[in-house]
């Protein structure tokens, strides 16, 4: 969905895969177009906000990368706009690459910023339907106009979102699917991403965990930034990109912010 | 008196297109995009190809909580772990479960949240793929109809003529207002709407042989003592009414997930949903009838 934070993952992977210091992932190949990325890297380098994604502007990062642990691997990872999901949630309509991209795609990354869930909300016994005197229903005439954008749970919208990826590509399926949850230094408490993920968007997680269309899930808390843009000195008095920025595992572990692609591409 | 089951796959899709519903979504399946709100009947077809589906025809008049129950089951099914083991495993009509759900929402931000009543014309084929303890999931699609079709049930306007996929569900939920059967002068009301349509179902002669009847109790949250003694009185009679079309019918109490401690009805409610078909046509014998009587006190 828009801003959860798919082009700041994309500038910081690339960022350390050029990094001497993080030799988890390196580059295998020179060649190719890497204006996009290379900006997306720069801006993240800067604290800076990094450029939103628009239907018009989504790029992609096509290269060979060594991973340290598993070996080559050929790279077409696009950053899709999250318009293009919205437009498929809400207007119900396929945004033709998008399209294109889940019906070839090997694997799967899907992004989640932990201040922009629509946590379900509980129902209250108030909403029973109304009855009249002569113990009619009474329509209600004073509600709130449900808004699919306001209204509807993040959960809801993402199993909606899958439905129609795994109708487009029905014969394709399963996939591995590794769950980013961005922004990471923002979220409350102590909890690992699984804890997270299993309290905020606990349907979207019975779904991919029940759902026949998926191999494998991987839960992933990543700061790809490494603190709020709001305390931009603060963030870089932290270091370089690969010092400030980090990621753990589905149960709290320290990984590489480099693992949910690799696990994306190998799994566990 | 029950039919035999049909042969055609498609057949309740069949009658709905027969009854003039329209099939909105594109023929080639490939542009297919998911409404999210509700299934149209081309990709209640192709589901049904597919996977399978079970169809399940919610039963009661307006303000007996048929949206309500269905918004609850969806709210409580979005838990990690689910209902009584059963998991979520998917929906193609998300949107049409969260516009139920959100007139009940606290954080609609309502004093008086409620939900809508259903109109004859809103989209009504909800999906909700459910994953057993066994491991195969399940598709269930229910048919959340407006009330005034079954008022005009209860009037004894012929049921097929006002419910054609009757004859081709799989699952029958006949709703019981608990809030009536708690409020003086609208028990008895409440109990017989819903004799009428298990009547209804029986009279018409047009039902599965394999299909199966449950008696949900709704608005169980609220239910005061007195309610719960005229539940007690009533239910009953309705599943040995409902014993004339499924001799294993049930009955399940349920509430808003949130305010009533034990989910148990709604986690009854979701197994029996997806439990498997009957395996033969159980016509209760005359002796387990009379069996019947005596544990239901209603001996002559």
């Amino acid at each position: 969905m828009p801003r959860s934070g798919k082009s700041t993952y994309l500038g910081t992977l690339w960022a350390l895969v050029q990094s001497p210091l993080d030799r988890s992932v390196v580059e295998a190949s020179f060649s190719g177009d890497r204006a996009y990325v290379q900006r997306l890297a720069d801006q993240v380098a800067r604290a800076q906000e990094v450029e939103r994604t628009t239907l018009e502007t989504g790029g992609q990062l096509s290269v060979t990368l060594d991973f340290e642990a598993n070996g080559t691997a050929d790279l077409l990872i696009p950053d899709t706009s999250g318009e293009s999901l919205r437009l498929l949630f809400e207007q119900r309509v396929w945004y033709a690459p998008l399209r294109g991209i889940c019906e070839e795609a090997t694997s799967m990354v899907l992004f989640i910023h932990p201040e922009h869930v629509r946590v379900p909300q509980p129902l209250s016994v108030l909403g029973a339907v109304a009855r009249t005197s002569d113990g009619e229903a009474e329509a209600s005439t004073a509600t709130i106009t449900f808004d699919p954008r306001e209204h509807t749970s993040s959960s809801a919208e993402l199993i909606s979102v899958l439905e129609n990826v795994a109708e487009a590509r029905e014969a394709l399926w399963p996939v591995r699917i590794a769950v980013v949850i961005s922004a990471w230094d923002t979220v409350d408490g102590d909890p690992t991403p699984y804890e997270w993920f299993e309290t905020r968007v606990p349907g979207l997680l019975s779904t991919i965990e029940c759902s026949p269309h998926v191999e494998e899930l991987g839960v992933f808390g990543v700061s790809a930034q490494g603190g709020a843009l709001s305390h931009r000195d603060e963030l870089l008095a932290k270091g370089e990109i690969y010092d400030r920025v980090f990621a753990i595992d589905r149960d709290g572990g320290t990984v590489s912010v480099t693992e949910p692609l690799r696990w994306a591409i190998w799994g566990s | 008196m029950n039919i035999p089951d049909e042969p055609g796959a498609h057949s309740w899709i069949d009658a709905l297109e027969q009854a003039g519903v329209r099939a909105d979504a594109p023929e080639d399946e490939h542009d297919t995009v998911i409404s999210g709100e509700a299934m149209t009947l081309a990709e209640a077809r192709r589901l049904r190809r597919v996977r399978g589906s079970r169809l399940v025809l919610m039963m009661g008049e307006q303000g007996t909580g048929k949206t309500a129950l269905l918004a609850s089951l969806w709210q409580r099914m979005q838990a990690t772990d689910g209902l009584a083991e059963h998991r979520l495993a998917g929906s193609r009509t998300a949107l049409g479960f969260e516009r139920r759900a959100h007139g009940g929402r606290i954080a609609s931000g309502h004093l008086h949240a409620r939900f809508l009543p259903t109109d004859d014309d809103d989209a009504f084929l909800l999906h909700m793929r459910v994953r057993p303890p066994s491991g195969d999931s399940v598709d269930l699609v229910f048919a959340d109809l407006g009330g005034s079709v079954f008022e005009r049930v209860r009037e004894g306007r012929p049921l097929l003529q006002e419910l054609p996929l009757a004859a081709h569900s799989d699952r029958f939920v006949v709703v019981v207002d608990g809030e009536a059967l708690s409020t003086p002068g609208e028990s008895e009301i409440a109990a017989t709407r819903a004799m009428r349509q298990i009547l209804a179902l029986r009279s018409s002669g047009a039902v599965r042989a394999s299909a199966r009847v449950a008696v949900a109790l709704t608005k169980a949250d609220v239910l005061t003592p007195a309610g719960e003694r005229a539940f007690r009185r009533h239910v009953p009679h309705l599943l040995f009414s409902a014993r004339g079309i499924d001799a294993e019918t049930t009955s399940v109490r349920t509430g808003l997930p949130d305010l009533v401690t034990e989910p148990g009805g709604l986690g009854e409610l979701v197994r029996w949903l997806c439990a498997g078909e009957r395996h033969e046509q159980l016509v209760a014998t005359a002796a387990e009838i009379e069996a019947d009587r005596a544990n239901t006190g209603l001996e002559r």
